[in-house]
């Protein structure tokens, strides 16, 4: 015990020295008005600011959720969009009570393993068949067609994307309605595409937008897909050689929409009845 | 007056009487004291004996300034700004040290180790001092310039009083 005094007599000196002057500062603090004020001032300021840097924090970490959350959402109201429902009223001449049930249905998923350089190009999506998702389901993003669903596991879906050769997308001359079919092959950039058999009847100009047709039961119908860059009719030809660009940029594409068509398979069988 | 005990209590209290009677009501007397006042009595930490430890000085340093602060009505103000003051007093002395050290009977002062020695040391400390008194006394450093003001001016008419009362009493320990 005595040891330890003298220890402390001896190199208790920066101890005693911090002790103090905490000692002092709670006294000047808490008994002195004007040292008072300035210290709940500067505490309140410290911690307020404290406080908004946590708030920040918490934010930033609730991204993830509020990102699904809204994508869920969107997914949702995409849903309810006029281009999503199918007229079934029975009376051609009534138009007064609209029938319509519901045609599309959206899953939103996230693009987890992308490819846009290759000549064949696949996504890999963080949503599979537990979720609904089956084969030939298109893929659209906010801003254009992605691709079509090729394969499902429980938790991933492989998406064939856009830029694939064997990809073909009905589109429509949104001015003339004439229908032609995007492709894309592989020394076009990963924002080309080509459009063939529209007829050179159609009045084209560069700048049109092409829509999706729905005529498959991928997309539903009108969607903005690319835009006419330049077009051409070689020597007795019949139809435009048309070069557009795609209005997504699939290189970037990050949070997606997997398009169900709850009435695909009923149009799908009543098509191959004919064959 | 033999009792170094009896003898240092007896300096603070003539060191304390002036500072609280004169020179803390110089403030009101305007002019130059407007930026500064006089601050004699950390010469009372300044002449502790050379072998006192650190713990020890420290704690004198605390009540002293504690009683300071008492007529102050300032709690704690000078208290902090004479703690600190002790805290810096070996580290001054180590870099003042003479080339043969300090004689371990001597004392701190003009008597024993020369007023080109004292004047380093008083004004070091008294400048430790002074910046850490205004800067309690403020408690922001948003006045910073004020703060520097008030320790120069202080430093200068401080140090003025110091040096007289060197010359008065001359003491050896």
């Amino acid at each position: 015990m005595q040891n330890l005094f003298y220890l402390f007599v001896r190199y208790g000196g920066f101890v005693s020295f911090l002790l103090l002057e905490a000692l002092c500062i709670y006294l000047i603090i808490n008994f002195n008005e004007k040292q008072n004020r300035i210290f709940l001032h500067s505490a309140s300021v410290i911690s307020g600011n404290v406080a908004e840097q946590f708030d920040n924090l918490a934010d930033f970490l609730r991204l993830q959720e509020e990102r699904d959350s809204l994508a869920a959402n969107n997914a949702r109201l995409l849903a309810m969009l006029g281009i999503s429902r199918f007229d079934i009223a029975l009376k051609a001449d009534t138009v007064v009570n609209r029938q319509d049930t519901q045609r599309y249905r959206y899953v939103a998923a996230e693009v987890i393993n992308n490819s846009t350089r290759k000549s064949r190009n696949f996504l890999t999506l963080s949503r599979g068949s537990l979720h609904g998702i089956k084969p030939r389901m298109g893929v659209i993003d906010e801003r254009g067609v992605v691709g079509i669903v090729r394969n499902t596991s429980p938790h991933f879906s492989l998406v064939m994307s856009v830029l694939h050769p064997q990809m073909r997308i009905s589109v429509r001359h949104a001015l003339s309605n004439h229908e032609g079919s995007m492709q894309w092959e592989a020394p076009l950039g990963p924002d080309q595409v080509n459009v063939l058999y529209l007829p050179r009847t159609a009045p084209l100009s560069s700048g049109d937008t092409l829509l999706t047709s729905g005529y498959s039961t991928h997309f539903p119908p009108g969607l903005p897909v690319a835009v006419v860059d330049t077009f051409l009719v070689k020597p007795g030809g019949s139809t435009w050689e048309v070069k557009a660009s795609l209005l997504n940029d699939l290189r970037n594409s990050r949070y997606v929409y997997v398009v169900e068509d709850l009435l695909a398979e009923e149009q799908l069988n009543l098509e191959s009845s004919n064959e | 007056m033999s009792n170094p005990v009896f003898k240092h209590l007896l300096r603070f209290l003539l060191l304390l009487i002036p500072q609280v009677l004169i020179f803390r009501r110089l403030e009101e007397a305007g002019g130059v004291f407007e930026y500064g006042s006089v601050f004699l009595y950390p010469l009372f930490i300044l002449f502790m004996p050379l072998q006192l430890p650190t713990v020890a000085l420290l704690g004198i340093a605390f009540l002293a300034g504690l009683s300071v602060d008492a007529f102050y009505d300032s709690p704690g103000v000078h208290a902090g700004a004479l703690v600190l003051t002790a805290y810096a007093r070996p580290l001054v002395l180590t870099i003042l040290q003479p080339r043969d050290g300090y004689n371990i009977t001597h004392h701190p002062t003009k008597y024993h180790l020369g007023i080109g020695w004292f004047l380093g040391y008083s004004s070091i400390l008294m400048g430790v001092f002074l910046l850490a008194y205004f800067s309690l006394e403020a408690f922001t450093l948003v006045h910073l310039p004020r703060i520097l003001l008030h320790s120069i001016a202080s430093f200068v008419l401080s140090m003025f009083f110091i040096l007289i009362l060197q010359y008065l009493f001359n003491p050896k320990s």
